[in-house]
């Protein structure tokens, strides 16, 4: 066995503030290094808060992960706001710090391209494991079906349902201030159905090694899914604010405060439609919408305070 | 019990209602499924547990062979982790034809237990009373010789002696202290007719191949130990079954499965590829990526594995020379050899090893690195794979329907095989 060398934990990006810092965590096959240069993004358009990139063990289960970046949000981060922005599976490692406790100073999580509301099919978890990636050049980093990390991937609604009960610890009228917790989803589409030809995203290039690899049968999968997705996930399945009936996860909890700013919201800006789940990662409007929505007290103002998101699609409160 | 009532097969329930036909699962999966609810009650398994190494999934479905694809489709819909196993799809006609051929074979109760979405399981008394006391019992086909000899599919009788050796080496998987198979009968059958039997599998390359896929799954599973299966090997090699194989029956011994053509040929023709652990994995691997690397057309080279790795997996082995022959063209595709055999083109390549050190029961993965193949970009595509440990061996299952033939090469792919596993810090 080649000994380790692992490189988990925080990393900074950009040193700020003492009383606020932004961590973007990086999704499933990947490392912290794959979600450093948008982080370097977000410090070109975010002044103040400290900027840091976070990595994890994406085999690990994602109730372990979550509970290891608290704790070390806790240590590593004594005091301050914090925001979490998660990319893809990371988008759920961040749901999950954010709600090890509820008293947890974790404001805002952002979560990007990530399953928030369903598990993932075996279509999507074949085109997960498919896809190519690019961090290092030559990194290998196929998927191992089997391990914690991914199998939870395919049940990810019955963890949240699980979180939210255990935050609600029998009070049925357990509610969370949304003033101090709120959550935003942002799409990344990739495959849609109504384009004529089928066409692979910006990070779907063939390689050579790739042209070893016939994509038909990949192509076949995706065309099977029954609606418009990025490759791995519905919009649908982004979505934190569809309305379907039944509060069923932690997010669910957080209710309006004082201030009556709206804590769930669904994010959209035409970009989104023109990548890929990896190439999203390289979409400075993507960057800047996450920025804004970080910076903006109440989204509903997010618009107006700024004039180059006048095109966003800001869900519930927005159509 | 119902199939959908087997947690990790409870999507064919929905498979089945929305086809509106009946699904029954049978062979070796409904085998190893009904041993793990008798012998380990409560237990937790998943369907990488249920379908190890080169096994695959047996279902009938109660239809025409036009609705094959359109059950595979709904059930890599609706079964999480689909891809990474081989189902084979059975229709009416096909399940009636092997009814038949089960008539006349060697009958192994525990293998003919079925599972259905429509009714309550058929498990005969002999299959029950094997699931309650562990035994493997099997019981040869008077009139085997006759069938065989009429105009069938090459067969020899001792492939169903093999059969139930893979069925033990599923038992102790199960429960390591069953009792498994008779030895004596298994033994006096052996003493009598192997020898005929192994003579002729020398003959036909069909037979020897089966021999192969049979013989390499129990090595896989149990290693090579066994009174039974240690006498059947010392047969097989002084017949010269073994050496037409090129297999050295040694313990340490890399074994290599993969599809058999009609013509006997096997899609990775190496059944003992070299296979590097620990320290000689390492260095295996500098080679291998850095060959794959140079040919992608950079000028950057590594030093250590951990230059090419994700942090979170670490390396386990590198067989770094693995052939993978061309698909036949279309007009040389042949028809299912027998009516067990999927009509369908899953296809997967299976390798086991001894293994060193700590390794992850449930963190095997591998990548397939292609050689020579120029780039003008540097990503990795994968490939599903799936591993699993059972005893002193590893093994690890690489599915192929991804894996082009190479439109504008006449020759085989040459691929390094590089075998990685979730840490386990």
């Amino acid at each position: 066995m080649i000994e380790p060398a692992p490189r988990h934990g925080l990393r900074e990006v950009r040193p700020g503030s003492d009383s606020h810092a932004v961590v973007v965590l990086h999704g499933i096959r990947q490392t912290a290094q794959d979600v450093r240069p948008f982080a370097e993004m977000m410090s070109d358009r975010l002044h103040g808060p400290r900027i840091l990139v976070y990595g994890y063990d994406h085999t690990h289960a994602l109730v372990r992960n979550g509970r290891v970046l608290h704790e070390r949000l806790e240590r590593e981060l004594p005091k301050g706001r914090i925001d979490l922005v998660g990319y893809s599976m990371g988008g759920l490692v961040a749901r999950l710090a954010a709600s090890e406790d509820a008293a947890s100073r974790i404001h805002t999580v952002v979560t990007l391209a990530t399953p928030n509301r369903g598990s993932l099919s075996n279509t999507e978890l074949t085109a997960l494991g498919q896809i190519g990636r690019q961090a290092f050049e030559t990194l290998l980093s196929p998927l191992i079906p089997r391990s914690e990390g991914v199998k939870d991937l395919t049940k990810a609604r019955e963890i949240m349902r699980r979180r939210r009960k255990r935050l609600m610890n029998g009070d049925r009228a357990f509610t969370l201030d949304g003033d101090k917790r709120r959550y935003v989803s942002i799409p990344a589409l990739w495959y849609s159905e109504d384009k004529a030809v089928f066409q692979f995203g910006p990070s779907l290039t063939m390689s050579g090694l790739m042209a070893a690899f016939k994509l038909a049968a990949l192509k076949v999968k995706l065309e099977a899914m029954k609606k418009s997705h990025d490759g791995i996930v519905t919009e649908n399945s982004n979505n934190l604010t569809l309305a379907d009936g039944n509060d069923w996860a932690e997010f669910h909890l957080t209710k309006p405060g004082a201030s009556k700013a709206p804590p769930l919201c669904h994010a959209v800006i035409d970009d989104c439609d023109q990548h890929d789940h990896m190439s999203v990662l390289r979409e400075e409007a993507v960057a800047e919408l996450v920025c804004a929505l970080i910076d903006t007290a109440d989204w509903r103002n997010l618009k107006t305070d700024r004039p180059g998101l006048v095109n966003a699609r800001l869900h519930p409160f927005d159509i | 019990m119902r199939l959908q009532g087997i947690r990790p097969l409870r999507g064919l329930g929905k498979v089945a209602r929305e086809l509106g036909t009946p699904l029954t699962l049978i062979g070796g999966t409904a085998s190893r499924a009904a041993m793990r609810l008798a012998r380990r009650p409560g237990g937790r398994f998943d369907l990488f547990d249920l379908v190890p190494f080169s096994s695959d999934i047996d279902l009938e479905y109660d239809d025409g062979p036009e609705r094959g694809p359109e059950v595979l489709q709904a059930i890599h819909e609706r079964v999480p982790f689909a891809s990474w196993f081989r189902w084979s799809l059975i229709d009416r006609e096909r399940a009636a034809k092997a009814a038949a051929q089960r008539e006349m074979s060697t009958v192994v109760p525990l293998r003919r237990i079925r599972f259905s979405t429509h009714c309550p399981p058929e498990i005969s008394p002999e299959a029950l009373s094997d699931l309650e006391t562990g035994r493997v019992s099997f019981r040869r086909h008077p009139r085997f010789e006759a069938f065989a000899h009429d105009g069938q599919a090459p067969d020899a009788e001792i492939f169903g002696l093999m059969m139930a050796l893979n069925v033990e080496a599923d038992m102790r998987a199960v429960d390591g202290a069953a009792p498994g198979l008779d030895e004596t009968d298994a033994l006096e059958w052996l003493q009598k007719d192997g020898w005929n039997d192994l003579v002729r599998i020398l003959g036909d390359p069909r037979l020897i191949g089966r021999f192969w896929t049979l013989f390499a799954t129990r090595w896989s599973l149990a290693g090579p130990e066994g009174p039974v299966f240690e006498t059947l090997t010392r047969m097989a090699k002084d017949v010269g079954v073994l050496g037409k194989l090129n297999f050295d029956p040694r313990s340490d011994a890399p074994i290599g499965l993969s599809k058999l053509s009609r013509a006997g040929l096997f899609r990775a023709p190496q059944l003992t590829p070299e296979v590097f652990t620990g320290p000689q994995a390492a260095s295996s691997f500098i080679g291998v990526m850095n060959d794959v690397i140079g040919a992608m057309g950079l000028t950057r080279r590594i030093k250590a594995p951990e230059e090419a790795i994700d942090p979170s997996l670490e390396l386990v082995a590198v067989a770094p020379w693995v052939t993978i022959e061309k698909l036949p063209k279309d007009g040389e595709v042949s028809k299912p050899v027998d009516a067990f055999e999927s009509g369908l083109d899953d296809e997967f390549i299976q390798l086991s090893w001894p293994h060193q050190g700590r390794i992850s029961k449930s963190g095997l993965t591998a990548q397939l690195l292609p050689y020579g193949q120029r780039s003008s970009s540097t990503s990795f595509s994968s490939v599903p794979a799936v591993g699993g440990v059972v005893g002193e061996r590893a093994w690890i299952r690489i599915r192929l329907d991804d894996l082009s033939d190479g439109q504008d090469s006449t020759g085989p792919t040459t691929a390094g095989l590089v075998i990685l596993q979730a840490r386990h810090d």
